[in-house]
């Protein structure tokens, strides 16, 4: 319980933030571009070119967003009072975790424009739309877990910011570009098929994959402990 | 905290380094314990995972036929797309990226589903280092053929080296003959025809030696071009050396001759015909070369297509066996009609790939064998492989049979066909030996051979069958009206056929016979049922609810007690009242066409069956389909009318090719085979819409929203710095 006020304080510090209505506008305006490319008249009716993009979008909005989730307190000295509140660090870690993913979902809400826009002129196909967006929510749940992480690293925002964009792009884009290389051996060609986009893909073409949600969801977990560990270790340091 | 100086129980006080060291091990060993259970959990989620296509017609999901294949793969396969999304047509950019994309989520499909399967993605155009890659592996694996190509090629130079200097030594000698003494005009033009052949053959083997240098120097030698550009230029030579020599042998002895040149001409006869026997000896070895599975991949490259790699054999599987229409014939079939409205092809990627997987992975090609009685053949592609064009009746469905690996041929009993072309000097189509004969499976098509039953040879259609099914054989029947040489073998195997009728329903009530579309309108007529239960057996199951056209059929009746050793299964039921119209077996139906009357003193009635299968303990297997028409390109290109409407292009009656199919999967003991196979999918489109309102949303899309998101922004960014 204590983790959704931290998560409502969070969320309602996004609203008064214009660094996030800044994010907010540059993710609808590049993905209103993105979207031209499914509401073309002729195209299937759908959101799978969208879906496919927006995650290399995400690449770059989520750091941005999750820069000043843990670095923020260090920079204005809040870090004490939370720190000596009797919170413990799993219920901060998730009540930031949580905040910027209601933030996420603020993010993607008006993307549901979209959608109508679909269902005036054509008969689009939910399912597929529904797996997209959840899977989208799932990558969102890694990338900020990810940001949050890196965010506790650091006092600075702008290191915060760099650095899990870095490790986004390791894990993300690199895979994807890895995957066209003819030369890759049998390891390195497994573990480019545990990139982000390998896993997403099946979400952005309609098909729920069981282990494609355990994947996002253990993955968010394995950062999430991260920072935790993080936290704790500044007691004992 | 208690002084360790004073108080010698307290514990000793830690250092910042110890405490970092006691602490960071915990950390890390804490997140190494985390990072592995995570890993752990994965690896059970990837091994044990569920998928769920949340598409409407299932897209994403493999028919049961292709599962059962692809589950169970003891070999490796390996799935090429060698799709280029990129198109010199701009107009063809966004068809061309739907194709591309369909045959990408086919393959990720068939990776994700099955065992033993590689995929990849290969662009001709774009990704140059991945078809290097590809082309190497293919000439690696497949290389035994290529070895042998090399051979020819390489034994070709000390050959050609030969017919050259023979070539070059007579085309001096020929140089030298006094044509100017030969007195005749003819004999002169016939000699200077000679003489012109020879001198020629020097430059003009120069000339094709170049060319095959040109053909092995390209990036993928192309061996096949190669050793078809010698065998041509061979075979070439060899007809002109024989008619060079036929001429002579006319003319040498002519008194006309000179001397010298008669002279010249008894010594070159031996030279020629050394000649002619190294060209021979080239075309003979170039023939006995085999097939080049290097050409298969060459001819893929140029074309999209889908490469199935497998052991030691691969397929190659082209955009016109995937897609029912080219787009370039779409977007011509658009301009023409002037509407903007176009064809939508449909997608057959799911059929053609099992079929090739399944081809693959078969040890040994099963032989089938369509047996008829008499008359042309049956299965001939015809010209250009068109069955409208002078092919067969069952050409389609015995093309469908080869895609499956089965090797199929035909056998006329009577014999008649093959001495007739003989003697119109037509090529004679190779039978099946009867040692091939007897392992085959038999379709037989017991029509009968002769107008007049009583007139001409007795059928022997019934007898060899007997025979066949005596011997362990397996066979699928087709009786057909009036011929009645089969029903005693049939009967042996406890399945009875009225060979003398015809299944009819009585006509329906005046209400229903207005309106309906086409296919309503023909169901009407006595003798055409409209079957959607096929009954309760392996071939028939996986057919339920699918429309099929099946006519004339024979009634089929199946013995209570059939003979020891024997299960018999009748399928396909026959409806008839309550369920649907009264049906029943009509004798003596002079008019098809005439309204139905029961007559319960010749007519035979209901229940009774369109089909029986039946199997013989430690034997073979029996399939007996009385709809004479069921299999034939008629019903299997009969176009489904709503959907063509509707641009869509589909089978109106999908059931037949499939039962068909089924049978021959069935008596073959390929059960995993017999499930529906693919069907085409269709796509919603976003509907036209006018330039105007796309711009206007596309201004709300990327200008309104953002735009609306920085001013909620800046109103809350003013509001708390007052």
């Amino acid at each position: 319980m204590r983790a959704i006020t931290i998560a409502r304080r969070e969320l309602a510090g996004y609203f008064r933030s214009p660094i996030a209505y800044v994010a907010l506008a540059v993710f609808l305006l590049i993905s209103g571009y993105m979207f031209q490319d499914d509401f073309r008249p002729g195209e299937p009716v759908g959101m799978r070119a969208i879906f496919e993009q927006m995650v290399w979008l995400l690449v770059f909005i989520v750091p941005i967003l999750s820069m000043g989730l843990i670095a923020q307190e260090w920079a204005t000295g809040t870090i004490e009072t939370m720190m000596t509140a009797p919170l413990g660090e799993t219920e901060v870690v998730m009540g930031k975790f949580l905040g910027g993913l209601f933030f996420f979902l603020v993010l993607l809400a008006p993307t549901l424009l979209y959608l109508a826009l679909l269902f005036v002129y054509g008969h689009p196909d939910l399912g597929p739309i529904v797996s997209g967006y959840l899977g989208i929510v799932l990558v969102g749940g890694l990338f900020i877990s990810i940001g949050l992480f890196c965010s506790s690293l650091t006092r600075s925002q702008v290191v915060a910011a760099v650095a899990s964009a870095a490790l986004l792009f390791i894990i993300t884009i690199v895979p994807a570009f890895a995957a066209d290389n003819a030369s890759l051996g049998t390891f390195s060609s497994k573990l480019v098929e545990q990139g982000v986009l390998a896993h997403y893909r099946d979400f952005s073409r309609g098909v729920i994959d069981t282990g494609g949600v355990i994947f996002f969801v253990a993955c968010t977990g394995v950062f999430l402990f991260f920072t935790i560990k993080v936290l704790e270790s500044r007691r004992w340091q | 905290m208690p002084d360790p100086a004073t108080n010698p129980a307290a514990p000793p006080a830690t250092t910042q380094r110890a405490r970092w060291i006691k602490y960071g091990a915990n950390v890390v060993l804490s997140c190494v314990v985390v990072v592995l259970l995570a890993g752990l959990l994965i690896y059970l989620g990837e091994t044990g995972k569920r998928r769920f296509d949340m598409t409407r017609g299932g897209t994403f999901s493999l028919k049961p036929q292709t599962l059962n294949v692809i589950r169970n793969l003891k070999s490796p396969i390996k799935l090429v797309s060698l799709y280029s999304h990129k198109t010199n047509d701009p107009e063809l950019q966004a068809a061309q990226s739907d194709r591309c994309q369909a045959v990408e989520d086919l393959l990720n499909e068939y990776k994700t589903n099955g065992r033993n399967i590689e995929v990849d993605f290969v662009d001709p155009l774009s990704n140059l280092s991945k078809k290097d890659a590809l082309i190497a592996e293919v000439s690696q694996k497949y290389g035994g053929e290529v070895k042998r190509y090399r051979a020819f090629l390489d034994s070709y130079g000390a050959q050609y080296d030969k017919i050259k200097a023979l070539s070059d030594a007579e085309s001096k000698l020929v140089a030298e003959l006094p044509l100017n003494d030969v007195k005749s005009n003819d004999l002169q033009v016939t000699l200077a025809t000679i003489i012109d052949t020879v001198r020629s053959f020097p430059p003009q083997l120069d000339e094709q030696k170049d060319a095959i240098d040109r053909t092995l120097k390209q990036k993928l030698p192309d061996y096949r071009g190669a050793v078809s550009e010698i065998s041509d230029a061979m075979e070439q030579l060899s007809a002109r050396l024989a008619a060079i020599e036929d001429k002579l042998a006319k003319t040498k002895d002519s008194p006309d001759v000179p001397p010298a040149i008669k002279t010249y001409f008894d010594g070159a006869l031996p030279r020629y015909d050394q000649l002619k026997k190294l060209a021979d000896g080239l075309v003979g070895s170039a023939k006995n070369l085999g097939e080049l599975k290097l050409d298969s991949l060459r001819q893929s490259l140029r074309d999209d297509s889908i490469l199935v790699l497998g052991d030691d054999d691969l397929r190659v599987i082209g955009s016109d066996q995937v897609w029912s229409l080219d787009p370039r014939a779409v977007k011509q079939a658009a301009n023409e009609t002037g509407s903007g409205e176009q064809l939508k092809p449909s997608f057959a990627g799911e059929q053609m790939l099992t079929t090739a997987i399944f081809a693959l992975t078969q040890p040994k090609k099963q032989r089938i064998v369509f047996v008829r009685p008499g008359g042309g053949p049956l299965t001939d592609p015809g010209l250009l492989g068109l069955a409208q064009a002078g092919g067969g009746p069952f050409s389609e469905i015995a093309q469908r049979l080869q895609s499956y690996n089965f090797d199929v041929q035909e056998k006329d009993l009577s014999g008649q066909y093959a001495m007739q072309a003989q003697m119109r000097g037509m090529p004679v189509p190779p039978e099946p030996t009867d040692a091939e004969l007897a392992d085959a499976i038999w379709v037989v098509l017991a029509f009968p051979t002769s107008q007049q039953p009583d007139q001409g040879p007795p059928p022997v259609t019934g007898a060899r069958l007997a025979d066949h099914l005596k011997a362990g054989g397996s066979a699928l029947v087709f009786p057909f009206l009036k011929e009645s040489s089969i029903s005693e073998p049939l009967h042996q195997w406890g399945i009875d056929v009225a060979t003398d009728a015809v299944a009819v329903h009585v006509s329906p009530p005046e209400s229903d016979v207005q309106g309906g579309n086409q296919l309503d309108r023909l169901r009407r007529v006595p003798y055409i049922f409209d079957i959607r239960d096929y009954g309760d057996h392996p071939i028939t199951r996986p057919l339920r609810s699918l429309a099929s056209l099946l006519f004339p059929i024979l009634p089929v009746t199946v013995a209570s007690t059939p003979p020891q050793g024997i299960t018999v299964t009748p399928i396909i039921p026959v409806p008839t009242a309550p369920q649907s119209l009264l049906s029943f077996g009509k004798r003596n139906l002079d008019d098809p066409n005439a309204d139905a009357k029961y007559d319960p003193s010749t007519d035979i009635p209901a229940p009774f069956f369109a089909g029986a299968a039946a199997e013989k303990q430690g034997a073979g297997r029996l399939v007996v389909l009385s709809c004479g028409e069921e299999g034939q390109n008629d019903m299997l290109d009969y176009q489904d009318p709503e959907m063509a409407q509707r641009r869509l292009v589909v089978p109106a009656f999908p059931a037949n090719a499939e039962l068909f199919c089924n049978s021959i999967f069935w008596l073959a003991h390929l059960e995993p085979m017999l499930a529906i196979s693919p069907a085409a999918m269709e796509v919603s489109r976003v509907a036209d819409m006018s330039n105007a309102t796309q711009w206007m949303w596309r201004f709300v899309v990327l200008g309104g929203l953002p735009l609306l998101v920085l001013v909620a922004g800046m109103s809350v960014y003013f509001a708390r710095r007052d």
